[in-house]
């Protein structure tokens, strides 16, 4: 019995990094369709390429992170980590009903956090750990912000005496096929490792790893598989709304908002920080739409994402917790 | 009348700044330890080179607006035109 739930679990965890990757392969391809350097479908299996190969590129601290260092792992159980992922799922689907931002990263660290809390009480969290991905959760938007603002005054500075627009709009669309590449490899690297996360959490509560084990590569191949699959399956349908939804972007732009988000990925994955990777693009779009004008950033987006940080945690940490209690009391 | 991108810069300056103070972690815990301090993880200059970069910025926005105004001389030859 235990052996399927354990299955169960890891099919639950794996449904939600392919939903992942459905909603969030718009970030890394919105600019590119916006500015018709790729067609939709093409964007979308360009992007999800990079998103299974970023498990050749990065390693998996990020998946490290999340097992071992929201909780305790000695408290982890196949029970915690089902109703940590039923917060997530649960806060998820709530936000989406009422039109409520939100980030499904963080969803899962709160979900964990409260199905722990759940079980065996306050002391099981990692403060450290929740305080490192607390405090990046408002950096990343904050330094995508400023890197894509820093990119755009640099590629205008390099580029403000080229008199011949046309040819040098060329070069930018052929550099946005590398950046959205570089967007997706980060995208696949952050994103990815949390299921992955999850799903080494159950395998060492479920005894078939060792608390001190590493991800096992089918793990690693199974995330990438479904995070890519989602990209495959339907993100471009809300590519356009992506596109356009906080500010116009040129071939230039999107070049810098992407390279920013980029590096931002780069950088917290390489350090094992989860981070939300739409905040993270979002962050970088408005700093390049900030370069123009203040009335150039919808700043309606951008006031969703401070929301999204203050109520994500707390609703998803809520929901497991009340789900532990009730799973405790049935068992 | 300063551009309220400078305001915006430095409302983010100052997010960072007040990150700083909680930008030292602790490595997880090994499975089964309480979580306590181990070897520290010191992030302190991310949210340092943030504010840094978002003061340059400030900054550089307050100059070009600055730049961009009409002197006094210029708006009095306006004004009379």
């Amino acid at each position: 019995l235990e052996t399927f739930a354990v299955v169960a679990v890891i099919g639950i965890a794996l449904a939600f990094d392919f939903t992942n990757g459905f909603h969030d392969a718009a970030n890394a391809i919105a600019t590119v369709v916006a500015t018709r350097v790729l067609s939709p479908r093409v964007a979308v299996a360009w992007a999800a390429m990079f998103n299974f190969i970023a498990f050749v590129v990065f390693g998996t601290t990020v998946a490290a992170t999340i097992a071992k260092g929201v909780v305790d792992p000695a408290v982890l159980s196949v029970g915690v980590v089902f109703t940590g992922l039923l917060g997530a799922i649960g806060w998820t689907l709530l936000t989406f009903y009422l039109g409520l931002p939100t980030s499904s990263s963080h969803a899962l660290v709160g979900g964990i956090a409260g199905a722990a809390i759940g079980r065996a009480g306050l002391h099981t969290v990692q403060r450290s750990g929740l305080q490192k991905i607390g405090v990046f959760i408002v950096l990343s938007p904050m330094i995508g912000l400023a890197l894509g603002l820093l990119f755009t005054l640099t590629l205008m500075w390099v580029f403000h005496r080229v008199r011949h627009v046309e040819r040098l709009n060329r070069g930018f669309r052929v550099g946005q096929l590398l950046s959205s590449a570089a967007f997706s490899l980060g995208h696949g690297a952050n994103d990815a490792q949390k299921t992955m996360g999850i799903i080494l959490a159950l395998l060492i509560a479920s005894k078939h790893a060792a608390p001190t084990a590493g991800v096992p590569l089918w793990v690693v191949l199974a995330a990438h598989t479904a995070i890519g699959l989602g990209t495959l399956s339907g993100g471009w349908r809300i590519v356009k709304t992506m596109g356009s939804k906080i500010t116009r972007l040129q071939p230039a732009g999107g070049v810098a908002a992407e390279s920013a988000a980029a590096v931002t990925l780069f950088f917290t994955s390489s350090r094992g920080i989860p981070v939300s990777t739409t905040h993270t693009i979002t962050g970088a779009i408005v700093g390049v739409g900030s370069t123009q004008r203040v009335s150039a950033v919808r700043w309606g987006v951008a006031s969703q994402v401070v929301w999204a940080w203050v109520l994500t945690i707390p609703g998803a940490l809520v929901i497991a917790y009340v789900g532990q209690l009730v799973l405790r009391a049935l068992s | 009348v300063i551009d309220r991108r400078v305001w915006i810069f430095l409302i983010c300056a100052l997010a960072c700044v007040a990150l700083i103070p909680f930008s030292n972690f602790d490595k997880p815990a090994k499975p089964g330890e309480k979580a306590k301090a181990h070897k520290s993880q010191n992030y302190r200059w991310v949210p340092e080179a943030t504010a840094g970069a978002y003061l340059a910025l400030a900054a550089m926005v307050a100059a070009d607006s600055a730049a961009r105004r009409p002197s006094s001389r210029e708006r009095s030859v306006q004004n009379r035109a």
